[in-house]
């Protein structure tokens, strides 16, 4: 939210029951700690349950259910509300903090008014970015086949990053590696700016005159914001968790939930954030042919671990790597020079423009996700179903549910629902970038010249993507 | 309740759970086979694997089926008048079950299900079960030998099979 123009609701004053949870000390844990339960449960699925996916809960939970929930609902709606439930930091939390719930307050270096367990370092300023989260995340997508398909590689990535968070929890000062290495929280950096809620400053006032700055420093009522947030500044959602801390510690209770439209938080503020909205949306290319096109060669190359094809999996890594990292950029930036050029505004930096009009691609690819995700759950839904009953494959019958057998929903709608949708993610871009060269060019001729190589790349990618989801 | 017993509470919470949550787990998958292994004198668990072409009874899992060596079975022993299950599980794709000598099955075994084949071993002799829909590969080697043991030891036909 940049300022008072957007308009918004206080959510904390309309609903005192959600300032009172927010306040209360055990919400996180509440939250957190259900969902690690069911994570652990699902590494036990997945390790000693059926190999195969889609008769294994950790594959039809995690890859099937909890991704069109995060993409469709949690992001556009509440932003980077899994960070608040993720169970990937608990046990390193738990040991940095040395507790669950209360809090451990008394001075430490940095200014820090909690005490943290571990070596409490700095993370080299050099990757205080995203890059990290952008080359992992990549890493991923490029074994995305035998990831979302093999139970036993599902726990070794998340039980990896369970490991990563508790290790680093103990090395680096508090959310270090939810801030700068855990690919999950990468591209919820980015979609998060859509969402439509978010914790701000009621009055920035207040905090240019607080003395005590305990959202960031802590306090005896809150940890200091583990991710690093003064809310003086906060203008933007990328980098909150919505652990509620600075909610709980903040003396002056300045800080309040807003509820907003959707895609307003507009500014990109360097080239990893817009690399990794390239990146989104070359995957969203990517996975569509991969995972839902009828492509089988290209699901082939993809499935190196079944199929054992190096060379058609070296093409499909290349493919993965050169459209996010040289086409979908490349285009951009092709874009951006006609744009610059036409508009004639060779006085504002390359850096800035570039960024500016990067922004529009991320309605753009979070709709486009959210297309990719509707046959996910239509087509792939009873295999919840199946396997909410018989989580492990063995023959259990839990909620009776066992024997569902594969059946997809309505297939006939799922064409026109992604349709729908991605003409919906295309209005949403065309809004951005229609808004973001009016802020700049003062002048509606150059609005429209500015805009226009913009608008034409984000019409030829919402072809491109209706051609690959409903051919 | 005053933080510091949210505390202890908490972390009494969270060690019971999570150490006993393997156990539970471990205990209701025993329930299950238990409850459907009442009344059987002999029980048998097979597990086709698609990939090596073999029905097996070592357990494949998500963890073991990439690495775990499995071998076919050496042949299976009954005695006569035993009232028999057979545990079907797949480890990949389809697979059906058959004794066709026997007249039993065949029963579609998919992955992810437990399937069972009850019967009494009422005949002596050497009888073979196989693999009857065709599941890749290695689908023609997905067979074995069922050995009745008792008196009247006759030699059974080999019917073969697809």
């Amino acid at each position: 939210m940049n300022g008072a123009a957007i308009p918004r609701i206080d959510l904390f004053a309309k609903f005192p029951w959600l300032k009172k949870l927010a306040k209360m000390r055990s919400l996180q844990f509440l939250l957190v700690f259900p969902n690690l339960v069911i994570f652990i449960f699902f590494f036990i699925a997945g390790i000693f349950g059926s190999p195969v996916g889609n008769s294994n809960i950790i594959i039809t939970f995690i890859w099937i259910l909890w991704w069109f929930l995060l993409i469709t609902i949690m992001v556009p709606f509440l932003g980077r509300i899994w960070c608040t439930l993720c169970p990937l930091p608990f046990f390193g939390e738990w040991m940095q903090r040395g507790a669950l719930i209360k809090v451990r307050s008394g001075e430490m270096a940095g200014g820090l008014r909690n005490r943290l367990y571990g070596l409490n370092k700095r993370w080299p300023k050099k990757l205080t970015n995203i890059w990290s989260q952008n080359f992992l995340f990549l890493c991923l997508a490029t074994i995305c086949a035998p990831l979302v398909t093999r139970p036993i590689v599902t726990v070794i990535v998340l039980g990896g990053l369970m490991i990563a968070a508790a290790v680093l929890a103990l090395i680096y000062r508090m959310r270090t590696f939810c801030m700068y290495l855990c690919p999950v929280s990468g591209f919820l950096s980015l979609y998060s700016m859509t969402a439509m809620t978010g914790f701000r400053a009621k009055d920035l006032k207040v905090c240019q005159e607080c003395k005590v700055k305990s959202c960031i420093r802590g306090s005896e009522e809150g940890w200091a914001c583990p991710w690093f947030v003064y809310m003086g500044k906060l203008d933007r959602n990328n980098y909150c968790g919505l652990c509620t801390e600075c909610v709980k510690s903040c003396p002056n209770d300045n800080i309040t939930l807003y509820a907003r439209p959707f895609s307003v938080d507009m500014n990109l503020k360097g080239y990893d954030e817009a690399f990794k909205a390239f990146i989104m949306l070359a995957l969203a290319v990517v996975y569509s042919i991969t995972l839902l096109g009828p492509w089988g060669i290209v699901k082939d190359w993809a499935n190196v671990s079944e199929v054992g094809n190096l060379a058609g999996f070296g093409l499909y890594a290349l493919a993965v790597w050169g459209l996010s990292l040289g086409i979908v950029p490349g285009l951009h930036s092709t874009a951006t020079w006609f744009s610059r050029r036409w508009a004639s505004a060779k006085e504002i930096p390359w850096k800035d423009y570039f960024l500016r009009f990067a922004y529009p691609l991320v309605p753009l690819g979070l709709i486009a996700w959210i297309a990719f995700s509707i046959p996910l759950i239509m087509i792939n839904g009873a295999y919840i179903l199946s396997t909410l009953s018989d989580p492990l494959g063995r023959g259990w019958d839990l909620f009776g549910t066992a024997n569902v057998r594969w059946s997809p929903l309505f297939p006939g709608a799922v064409g026109y629902l992604q349709a729908g949708v991605l003409f919906l993610g295309l209005y949403f871009s065309v809004k951005a970038t229609l808004k973001l060269a009016g802020e700049i060019f003062p002048e509606k001729g150059r609005v429209v010249v500015g805009a226009l190589p913009h608008l034409l790349l984000q019409l030829v990618i919402t072809i491109l993507l209706l051609k690959f989801f409903i051919g | 309740m005053r933080i510091k017993a949210k505390e202890i509470l908490a972390i009494v919470v969270v060690t019971v759970t999570l150490l006993g949550l393997p156990f539970f787990v471990y205990l209701y998958d025993q329930t299950v086979i238990a409850r459907r292994i009442q009344g059987a004198d002999r029980v048998i668990e097979l597990t086709g694997v698609h990939n090596v072409g073999v029905w097996t009874d070592q357990n494949v899992n998500g963890w073991n089926y990439w690495w775990q060596d499995i071998k076919p079975l050496p042949p299976l022993e009954i005695n006569r008048g035993e009232e028999v299950l057979i545990l079907l599980r797949s480890a990949d794709v389809t697979h059906s079950f058959s004794i066709p000598q026997l007249k039993l099955g065949p029963v579609v075994v998919e992955a992810g299900h437990l399937e069972e084949l009850r019967f009494t071993a009422d005949r002596s002799g050497e009888f073979r079960y196989l693999c009857y829909r065709v599941c890749g590969v290695h689908h023609k080697d997905m067979k074995g030998e069922l050995r009745v043991k008792g008196e009247g030891d006759e030699e059974a036909d080999d019917l073969g099979g697809l």
